[in-house]
């Protein structure tokens, strides 16, 4: 089964998210911010990475340049953001992540998106 | 399909979405002098309908619609002086 | 609620709490940037999580807050008093969208207006000066609010509709303004929104004009945007703006409604018939008009209109002055402008008459898109063409950041591992030894280049070029084939999980299946510590122990019976000592499950800063607050009954206690007053004490009050104590101010805060020092633990009398019983005692029955350090109950401490005797 870590610190977004992909069969797991996402990450190996950029302790950026500079996990991650800014685009695919989409992410949207990169379950 | 390209005439039908808007501007583009009959059209997405407001082709039929007649003639019917 | 929902509410609500707080932090110390970071993100979290439901009036006011506070981030707002009130202010009408949604599950339709005042106050602190501006790699995109000034639109069009139409439209609204004009801009990236703003507009009801129209001009076919609105709609419509901001309310600021003049619809309209020869009726008209004789005018008009043919463009003209001079008397502009008009036979532009309609809208402007970089766009997308081109888009777009990033590996790794994915996704398993080429001389090169350029060759091409068709990137030198060797060592973690598949596959063996699961274990996400439970299941658990304490009790009897009855003395022993058991596990049982009701008492102290705050500010006093002992806990029966008497005495210290600023100085005392609310525990009692150093209360102006009101008689006042005196604040009626001020209540005294807590078993005291300050203690039971009471049967129901109030039963003859002034007495070991039916204070119409004897039962309770003589029917046994205090509408009733389900399923009401005196 794949596996894909929702990291957001908002419980309502991690639940929406789970619903979503748990819907369609994909395990799911959750980390509420970087620094346990990392500590996850280590541990496990996981098919995708749906990130939130504001976070306490480490940011959704600071997650990614961790991960993609320690080479902890090449599998792609979406960056997930209620902003529609040029700039968070920019530094989102600069610390690492694969797509920038904007929230809320509608459920057929996000898994359309997630079948195109990781396949079905 | 709901738009039917037939050499120099576009025939609109039912609902147009915005996925039509590509082809439209293509058909529109490589065709000029072209005529669009817009009789079975129910509705056209705003994309659909700012590509025709650029383009000004021909309107050779209204809609049977009653409120979207009303609004295209405001939007397409260029020869009122609107 | 759908579980989402509830998650929503439940996290909303710590939310606003936690934003409240971090406010009242950043009064304290306006530069803390940690807290200010947090406000900021507490407020972006609740934005982003608002956004997943249809609350639009919600998210709208918080993403002007999350903006404002962005702008205070970044120091291009500076923290004020006004902010933090505003914010406050959106923040309260947030909580009652929240109670909405609560009830009806959803916000209705009556909070557009008030949502776009509270983010228009926000957005008004942003300022017009202090547009964002985010400038990256080309692309400027600047927010603003502008207004706009636009002049009613040409509506000349309108002549298509026939005149009767026109004229009854007209004279409709003359009387009732019924026409309103809709301007609708949508953004210009709404198509990605998945809006259709036509479809939108068509929406509009009872529409009378239209008008679609180019916001900037079209450019050239070859250059046409299609994907970016460049679209203004507008309409004439008889539909009240209630309807429309409700149609519009995810978008009411990209929409403005204004009413619309009657007299547009004035268009004279018929044959023109060879052009103007009226120049006589004009010049008459217009001195008729100057003269101020309206009867000769509508004379001269009727004379002229049966003259001509009614199809004319003349009589059309006349027969609209003739209304206008009828329903508008007074609008003489718009009669000239009419006769006018007769001159040239064009109707008039009614737009140039009237004034401007001021259209105020926030607007984005999108200044510079250079580079090949597309505006972030959210696609929510079925289509997968359209999706995978994106993520193709997405990977060029990350190819052309600069190399220089120190983790330039790890991303051209994960790019290649998404491009490897969506690859194999979508069957083309074929091009993938070229992009590991690719990959592998990107990693030894150091650079994105020949992935970009692999881009550009090999990858799949999504059969719409919807997003950005004309942005691609020139093709390059095909360099990538050219090297050739597939380097071993560029793993890709698409062959990871691969790989990883088919061990799950396989798994149908023992050892793949233990190491799948010990995998599992190992990082199993660490459980929550704590649980949100429904209250309910809390109360169920509490009536089934109170049920089981109950049924216990039948045990010892049971065991009584075996050995006096049955003559079972071994079973009897047995008994008693399971039952020993079973009342040790019951009794700890109750103990926990009241552990699980114990919640801190700051629950309510969170709300006092926000309270002290707004009302000190409100008396123009200076108060200090500090709280202490916030995590002491009590039930939560105990620690809600708490929150209003609180409240009250806080707001009794602000209103009464504490002196303004001028007043403390003039005493000596610094100007800030300092409120103290403190919780403490101790053995099974808990403790709040409030305290103020504020002026005290005077027992000299206490005592003559209570005197004036006739709550004491002259007698008592001059042997009274100061304490006595001071206590008399609670006694019922008693309010010290004369002005009832709109803080304390409409002179609710401290008799009310009394009472309530007393109706929890605790109890209240007072200490008071003239120009020192005063301090309340309240003294409040752990828990609502188990009460034992003694059951008693009067007009035939029964009744529970708390076991603590009860001194003594006594069958008392009715021999005995005298009635002295009124009231029946009798006396009791050489005392004389009170007596009172419980009929008679239950207002039932029945003599209270004796027994064969011609004994009555009396109940002896002490109440107030006084005994009083309670008569009843009948007494019954004692049992342990679990007292749950009266909600809803029997909960206002007076007499009761609350109701107690018995063993047997019945309901006992449990007699609070202090209220029924």
């Amino acid at each position: 089964m794949k596996r894909i870590l929702i990291i957001d610190d908002a419980a309502t977004v991690r639940l929406y998210h789970r619903n979503i992909l748990e819907g369609a069969g994909y395990e799911v797991d959750e980390a509420v911010n970087g620094i346990e996402a990392l500590e996850k990450a280590l541990l496990t190996t996981f098919d995708m990475y749906i990130v939130d950029i504001n976070m306490p302790k480490l940011d959704g950026y600071g997650f990614l340049r961790e991960i993609r500079s320690q080479e902890i996990a090449q599998a792609p991650a979406i960056m997930v953001s209620t902003e529609a800014e040029t700039g968070d685009q920019q530094l989102a695919y600069g610390a690492g992540a694969n797509l920038y989409l904007v929230k809320p992410v509608k459920p057929d949207g996000l898994l359309t998106y997630v079948r195109l990169l990781i396949g079905g379950v | 399909m709901a738009i039917t390209y037939d050499k120099k005439l576009a025939v609109f039908q039912e609902a147009i979405s915005i996925e039509e808007a590509d082809g439209l501007m293509e058909w529109l583009i490589k065709t000029p002098k072209s005529k669009i009959d817009l009789t079975q059209c129910q509705h056209l997405h705003a994309a659909i309908l700012q590509v025709l407001m650029a383009a000004k082709p021909v309107i050779s039929a209204w809609p049977q619609d009653e409120n979207l007649q009303a609004w295209l003639a405001s939007a397409l019917n260029h020869n009122n002086g609107e | 609620m759908t579980p989402l929902l509830e998650q929503f509410m439940s996290e909303a609500r710590d939310v606003l709490q936690g934003i409240s707080e971090k406010l009242m932090q950043l009064e304290a110390e306006p530069n803390s940037r940690e807290t200010i970071n947090e406000l900021f993100r507490l407020v972006h979290t609740l934005k982003g999580n608002s956004g997943l439901f249809e609350f639009p009036e919600m998210t709208r006011v918080l993403h002007a807050g999350e903006d404002l506070m962005d702008a205070v981030r970044d120091g291009r707002v500076n923290y004020s008093q006004m902010l933090a009130d505003r914010l406050l202010d959106a923040m309260d009408f947030v909580n009652l969208l929240l109670d909405e949604i609560e009830i009806n599950g959803e916000i209705g339709t009556n909070h557009v207006q008030h949502g776009l005042q509270q983010t228009e106050l926000l957005r008004q602190l942003l300022g017009t000066a202090t547009a964002k501006t985010v400038e990256n790699s080309g692309a400027t995109v600047a927010k603003a609010v502008k207004k706009i000034h636009k002049k009613l639109p040409n509506m000349a069009s309108l002549v298509a509709l026939p005149e009767a139409q026109r004229m009854a439209l007209y004279e409709q609204s003359i009387s009732v303004n019924t026409l309103h004009l809709v301007q609708y801009v949508p953004e210009h990236e709404c198509f990605f929104k998945g809006e259709d703003p036509f479809f939108q507009a068509r929406q509009i009801p009872q529409t009378i004009w239209h008008s679609v129209q180019a916001v900037e001009p079209w450019p050239v076919m070859a250059e046409l945007d299609a994907y970016c609105c460049n679209l203004e709609f507008q309409a004439l419509t008889a539909t009240s703006p209630d309807d429309l901001y409700e149609l519009f309310r995810y978008t009411p600021e990209q929409v403005s409604i204004n009413a619309v003049p009657a007299i547009v619809m004035a268009l004279p309209s018929g044959e023109p018939n060879g052009g103007p020869v009226y120049g006589d009726f004009v010049v008459d008209a217009l001195a008729l008009l100057e003269a101020g004789d309206i009867a000769k005018l509508i004379n001269v008009s009727n004379t002229m209109l049966e003259l001509h043919s009614p199809n004319l463009w003349l009589s059309s003209a006349l027969r609209w002055l003739l209304l206008v001079l009828k329903l508008e008397p007074n609008n003489h502009s718009a009669q000239r402008i009419l006769i006018e008009s007769f001159n040239h036979l064009v109707a008039p532009n009614w737009a140039d008459l009237t004034p401007n309609v001021e259209i105020e809208s926030l607007e984005e402007v999108t200044v510079a898109a250079t580079l090949d970089t597309e505006v972030v766009t959210n696609v929510a997308t079925n289509d997968d063409s359209f999706a995978l081109n994106f993520i193709l888009q997405a990977q060029r777009q990350i190819l052309h950041l600069p190399d220089s990033d120190t983790w330039l590996v790890g991303r051209l790794n994960s790019v290649a591992a998404t491009l490897t994915a969506i690859h194999i996704n979508a069957g083309r398993q074929d091009v993938l030894p070229t992009l590991q080429d690719a990959l592998a001389e990107a990693l030894t090169a150091s650079t994105a280049a020949p992935l970009l350029m692999w881009l550009d060759d090999y990858a799949m091409q999504a059969n719409t070029p919807a997003l950005n068709a004309a942005n691609k990137v020139e093709p390059g030198v095909v360099q990538g084939k050219l090297v050739g060797e597939v380097l071993e060592g560029a793993s890709l973690s698409q062959n990871v999980a691969t790989r990883l598949d088919i061990n799950q596959n396989e798994a149908s063996t023992d050892i793949d299946a233990d190491m799948k699961f010990g995998r599992r274990s190992e990082d199993s996400y660490s459980a929550p510590k704590t649980l949100k439970v429904d209250q309910v299941k809390i109360d169920i658990l509490m009536n089934l122990i109170g049920e089981m304490v109950v049924a216990k009790n039948s045990l010892p009897y049971l065991a009584g019976l075996a050995e006096t009855q049955y003559g079972v003395r071994e079973l009897g022993r047995e008994i008693k000592s399971q039952y020993a058991v079973i009342n040790r596990i019951a009794e700890e049982m109750q103990d926990a499950i009241m552990q699980v009701r114990m919640m801190p008492v700051s629950f309510i102290f969170q709300r006092f800063p926000r309270l002290v705050r707004d009302t000190s500010r409100k008396l123009e006093k200076i108060v200090n607050l500090v709280l202490e002992g916030e995590e002491t806990e009590a039930d939560k029966n105990i620690v809600e009954a708490l929150a209003d008497p609180l409240i009250h005495i806080v707001r009794n210290s602000l209103d009464h206690g504490l002196e303004t600023p001028e007043v403390r100085r003039a005493t000596g005392k610094p100007e800030a007053g300092k409120l103290t609310i403190r919780a403490s525990q101790e053995s099974n009692r808990v403790y709040i004490e409030i305290s103020d150093d504020g002026k005290g209360i005077n027992p000299d102006v206490v005592k003559r009050k209570a005197y004036e009101k006739g709550i004491i008689d002259e007698a008592t006042m001059e042997r009274m104590t100061d304490q006595e005196a001071v206590n008399l604040v609670f006694a019922a009626g008693f309010s010290t101010t004369e002005i009832i001020s709109d803080l304390s209540g409409r002179g609710v005294g401290m008799d009310v805060v009394r009472s309530a807590v007393e109706k929890v078993n605790g109890t209240v005291s007072i200490e008071s020092e003239v120009g020192k300050g005063t301090l309340i203690r309240l003294s409040l039971p752990l828990s609502m633990a188990i009460t034992n009471v003694m059951i008693v049967e009067s007009a035939d129901q029964a009744f529970g009398v708390p076991m603590g109030m009860v001194v003594e039963t006594v069958r008392v003859p009715k021999s005995n019983i005298r009635t002295i002034k009124n009231h029946k007495t009798m006396v009791l070991r050489g005392r004389i005692i009170p007596l009172l039916s419980l009929n008679d204070l239950l207002a039932v119409d029945a003599p209270q029955l004796a027994n064969e004897n011609e004994e009555l039962a009396m109940l002896v309770v002490q109440i107030n350090n006084e005994s009083i003589g309670i008569l009843v029917d009948e007494f019954r046994e004692t049992v342990d109950i679990i007292l749950k205090p009266m909600t809803g509408i029997i909960g206002g009733l007076g007499g009761y401490s609350g109701s107690a389900l018995l063993g047997d399923g019945s309901v006992l009401m449990v007699l609070n005797l202090k209220e029924l005196f």
